[in-house]
């Protein structure tokens, strides 16, 4: 009996030992940082994919959306030093048109889109929730939401800023 | 064996020393030959030289990767302000706190929106840029020390 509590002691010293060793401690840290990096590696697919897909449905439908080719624009679009595919989730950018529940936002050097409006959007304008026809061409506006398969943004939420 | 070219004789060269080491020895061990005075200093300012000049080299190296990395950082931070502004990540940012209850109640459209707006390679560059600065300033911290001439070498008595 005594001698086997001697070998579960001497057992646990050891272990107890090898837990505060550099190896474990080398150990575990790579595999945290694998783990944390692997994260992030799936972020960024997640995020690119979207972006992606939204690019795809936006240079598909451009046509029917704001006219041109029947191939759309995509194919001729360049890709310039930090900019990429298009935000699918969200715009900033002036109003340029608005046709209905349809907004027209042109971004500064970004493609533009067209943000659908309904019901459940929350517009707002400094501490005031407005309305679609409050909206006027020129003011500036930021606008989170959904994509749609038609490479339209169909907004959460719109909030305008200083109107030029 | 005998070289027939230099009429060279390796063993009887090194028996003819070996007999001659053996009535040298004792006379260089009595005389207990030492080294001239002034070769310790010599010594030890050729040292001090040496170091003074590698500690020279490592200086002029650390502001030169300094220099670089300051005007990285300074095109990248310019690119990415310019890069903000355009993708309007601040603005979108400004949302979770002027509308936290909308954004709370879609949390992951906007954590999608922020995520897609950020001008990724410029940030990257930036982080790079300080990382580089950081770097040199610790070797240039770390090479201070060494140029002080008087402190490159000391005795150990």
């Amino acid at each position: 009996m005594e001698t086997n509590e001697k070998i579960s002691d001497s057992i646990a010293k050891k272990l107890a030992g090898a837990a505060h060793s550099r190896i474990f401690k080398i150990t575990t840290a790579a595999v945290l940082f694998l783990i944390i990096i692997t994260g992030v590696f799936g972020l960024g697919m997640a995020v690119g994919y979207r972006k992606a897909n939204f690019s795809y449905n936006w240079g598909e439908n451009y046509h029917r959306n704001f006219g041109g080719p029947r191939n759309g624009f995509f194919r001729q679009m360049p890709m310039m030093f930090g900019s990429d595919f298009i935000s699918a989730h969200g715009t900033t950018g002036l109003i340029i048109k608005i046709d209905g529940n349809n907004l027209v936002v042109d971004g500064n050097n970004t493609p533009e889109k067209i943000v659908v409006v309904s019901d459940k959007t929350i517009i707002r304008n400094g501490q005031q929730d407005i309305k679609l026809g409050d909206l006027k061409i020129g003011e500036l506006v930021v606008v989170v939401g959904n994509p749609n398969t038609g490479g339209q943004i169909e907004a959460i939420l719109i909030r305008v800023f200083n109107s030029k | 064996m005998k070289d027939k070219k230099t009429n060279f004789n390796a063993k009887e060269t090194v028996d003819f020393s070996l007999a001659h080491l053996d009535k040298m020895l004792p006379e260089i061990l009595a005389e207990g030959q030492e080294p001239p005075a002034y070769l310790l200093p010599k010594i030890i300012l050729a040292i001090s030289h040496r170091r003074l000049f590698y500690a020279r080299m490592e200086m002029i190296g650390s502001l030169a990767v300094s220099g670089i990395s300051l005007s990285v950082v300074f095109f990248a931070v310019s690119e990415l302000g310019r890069q903000f502004e355009q993708t309007g990540t601040l603005k979108i940012l400004f949302l979770a706190f002027s509308d936290s209850m909308a954004i709370l109640a879609n949390w992951q459209d906007f954590a999608l929106s922020f995520l897609e707006s950020l001008p990724v390679w410029p940030f990257a560059l930036t982080m790079a840029g300080f990382l580089l600065l950081l770097v040199s300033a610790g070797l240039i911290f770390n090479s201070l020390p060494k140029l002080n001439f008087n402190s490159t070498f000391k005795l150990n008595n």
